[in-house]
Order: C-alpha cells, then structure tokens, then sequence
C-alpha cells in the first residue's frame, strides 16, 4: 500500500526562478532564501519520496482564458517546461507516475471532484519555482501536477480546497502500490500583484496564518477568499491551495520546518509537516 | 466595467487592489490573447521589430491598441489585462516585472528596489 509521509506548503514565484536561474546562494540577501530549503530537500531524502502530488497554479504559461479549468490533473509520463518570457528553462525533464496519476484521477472525479484531464502540461513556476531549491537534478520523485484556478474569480473556496485534500489522503492510502507519496501545497503567502497596492506585504499576518494553519486550520474553512486577500493581498488568494495539503494531515501535526522570507514582492513561505497522530 | 469603452482615459482606476474576474477576462480577452502569443519566441521577435504591424495582425481594435500605445499598465489591469501576461508584453518593451509594477503605484522602479532591498530577510518570530 502507498505510504503518505508528510506535507510540504511553499510559495512559489518569480523570484524563485530568477534567484534560482542566475545561482544566487551565494548573494546575502539570497543565502537565507536558498537555506530556507536545505531541510525540505533533506526531509524529502530521508523520507525516500516516490512522488509528489503537487497542489500549484498555472499563471496563463499551459491554460489560456479561452478554456480555464478550476481543476486539472496531469496523467502524463513526461512534462514539459513552460516558456515564460524567457525560454523553457533549463531544469531537468519532470516524469509523472502515469498508473499512479490515473488512479489519483479517477478516484478524486468518483469521489466527486470535477477535475480537466490533461495528457499535456506545461509546468511554469507554480510548480517549477520552489522545485529546484527542494530537490536535487535529475529529479529524484515523479510528479502529479494538480492545477486550481486561483486566477480567474471566481475561485474554489477554502472549504473546497479542504475536501479535496482530505479526497486526496483517502486515494493514497488506498492505492496498491507499495511508494512514498508527499503532498505540497503551493502560492502565497502575503502579495498583490494588481493595482496601486503593487507590493504590498503583510509579514506579520503571514506569521499569524502559520500559526493558525499548523494548529487551527478548521478556524478558516468558513473564510471568503475575500478575506484573504484583504489580509494578505489580492494575490494570496493563493493561499487557498495550502489547505489541500493541511486537509491531508492528521489533526495534530508534527512540524518538522518553518520559515518566512520577505522577498520583494511576496512574503515566501516554507514549511513541513508530518502527521502526528 | 464594460466592453463599451471609447477611449484609453474612460478606464478609471481607484486606488487599491483589482480582482481579476470573468467580466475582465472577457474585455481582457484578446489583449490577454495577444500578451500570451509572446510567450513563444518567435512572436516576441516579431513583436519587438514591429509592434503595431503585430497588434494590426493579431486584431486589436483601435481602442485596444491605444491601451497598449499608452504603457499604462494601471489601466491595463483595471481594464481586464492579467498581471500574469502583462509581463511577457512589458518584456518586449524592455520593461522589467518591477518596472510596470511600480508604474502602477506611481513610483519608480529604482526608488521602489532601493526602498525594499534592505528588507530582503528572514522575518520568523524570534528572528532580531
């Protein structure tokens, strides 16, 4: 039977990528960034990871506006990097788990789920930005990428994101084969990208979401999108894909690593989970 | 909010966050169409060696290419235009991420990387 070993929640943005592309652990305001990740590779090595269901969005770089899917699913063997403005960029080649993918697939659309299908995903830095810093090249996992239209409001609620992780947990313990599976939740935390508020951050909500995320996430099931985004700004709308992840875990849960970084436009978040129950 | 919109300067932009919701999706629809073409290589050559001859191609209205003409990134988003394309254009204009964003607050790239890069770090409780 597959084996559910933790959760993983990170931002993901642009400055990941860049930071990343141009090697940047050695610039000082980077290091903190970089090292931020050590003990997230690190835990992925010692748990002997199979797979990653990757809970991200995609920004426009795979899905336009004329079809967006509020759920997709890849079941590919084999993904390819997006072009986002500057090239499909150099990482190594990321592989599905096909069997495993469909599984996922037909057990979150039976349990109710309406998901898109998708042979083909181009993987932007939804997925591909905090990815480089969490594990080594070639990669050492398969992926299921999981895409949630966060874009485009309306957007799947936090209660909907909860059930379909709880969804998900389900389907992994159920599944035949004998692997490692982890689940990330990505974006966020605070930013707003749209607007004369281009910049903001809100540390100290952010640090007060963990809080509340790690030890009382049901406290939040009820809240607006709106809410978010009038605590964290209008792009940590986000944060509505971390619960997939936290609704996968037990109750109670063993914090394994936590970090905040203020980036220059995002408050950029780490952290790991196991179970603890 | 509406499709109707006769020139550039009747898109009002009030302070604070925009939403991006369906209804900007759709007036967006074909200037988020053209910013996505320029993820392809290929079109941001174009692009970049004839913009208006691109814009012509592609379609635009006369209205959507005013808005493009106006580097009014502000605008742009308060009409319908995602941050998330907006780049890929900004980009052939030689324009970073930070460039049009600080644009939106009326502020200079300059002045917005000098005022935030001293508080690039860690901020965890107990961190100080």
């Amino acid at each position: 039977m597959a084996n559910f070993v933790g959760g993983i929640c990170t931002s993901h943005n642009g400055a990941l990528m860049h930071g990343w592309d141009h090697q940047l652990r050695d610039d000082p305001i980077w290091t903190p960034l970089f090292e931020s990740y050590d003990p997230v590779r690190q835990w992925i090595k010692d748990k002997k990871v199979d797979v990653l269901f990757f809970v991200f969005n995609d920004h426009v770089s795979n899905f336009f506006f004329d079809c967006y899917p509020t759920f997709a699913i890849g079941i590919a063997a084999e993904y390819e990097h997006a072009d986002e403005g500057s090239g499909p960029r150099g990482l190594a080649t990321p592989y599905g788990d096909v069997d495993f993918s469909r599984y996922m697939a037909d057990h979150l659309i039976r349990d109710d789920f309406d998901l898109t299908v998708c042979q083909e995903m181009k993987l932007d830095h939804g997925l591909m930005g905090p990815t480089p810093y969490m594990l080594d090249q070639p990669w050492p996992v398969k992926f299921v990428p999981f895409c949630v239209n966060v874009i485009q409001h309306p957007i799947p609620s936090v209660r909907r994101c909860w059930n379909l992780g709880k969804s998900v947990r389900k389907a992994i313990e159920a599944y035949p084969e004998d692997i490692n599976v982890a689940i990330v939740g990505t974006g966020g935390l605070s930013h707003e990208l749209q607007g004369t508020d281009f910049g903001r951050i809100e540390l100290d909500w952010d640090n007060e979401f963990m809080d509340k995320f790690e030890t009382e996430p049901e406290s939040m099931l009820n809240w607006d999108v709106q809410e978010f985004m009038d605590r964290g700004g209008s792009e940590s709308a986000e944060t509505v894909m971390w619960f997939t992840m936290r609704a996968a875990m037990t109750k109670k849960v063993k914090r394994i690593h936590r970090n905040l970084y203020r980036g220059m436009l995002t408050g950029m978040a780490v952290l790991v989970f196991e179970d603890d129950e | 909010m509406g499709r109707d919109y006769k020139k550039v300067d009747d898109i009002k932009t009030p302070p604070g966050p925009v939403t991006f919701t369906m209804e900007h999706s759709q007036n967006g629809y074909r200037l988020n169409g053209i910013c996505f073409s320029l993820k392809q290589e290929k079109n941001r050559l174009k692009f970049r060696e004839d913009h208006e001859k691109y814009m012509a191609d592609f379609g635009l209205s006369e209205f959507e290419k005013e808005l493009v003409r106006s580097h009014d990134w502000l605008k742009m988003v308060h009409y319908g235009v995602s941050p998330y394309v907006i780049g890929k254009m900004a980009q052939c204009f030689d324009l970073s991420f930070i460039d049009w964003g600080s644009y939106m607050r009326g502020e200079k790239a300059k002045d917005f990387m000098e005022r935030n890069i001293p508080l690039l770090k860690n901020y965890n409780r107990g961190d100080d």
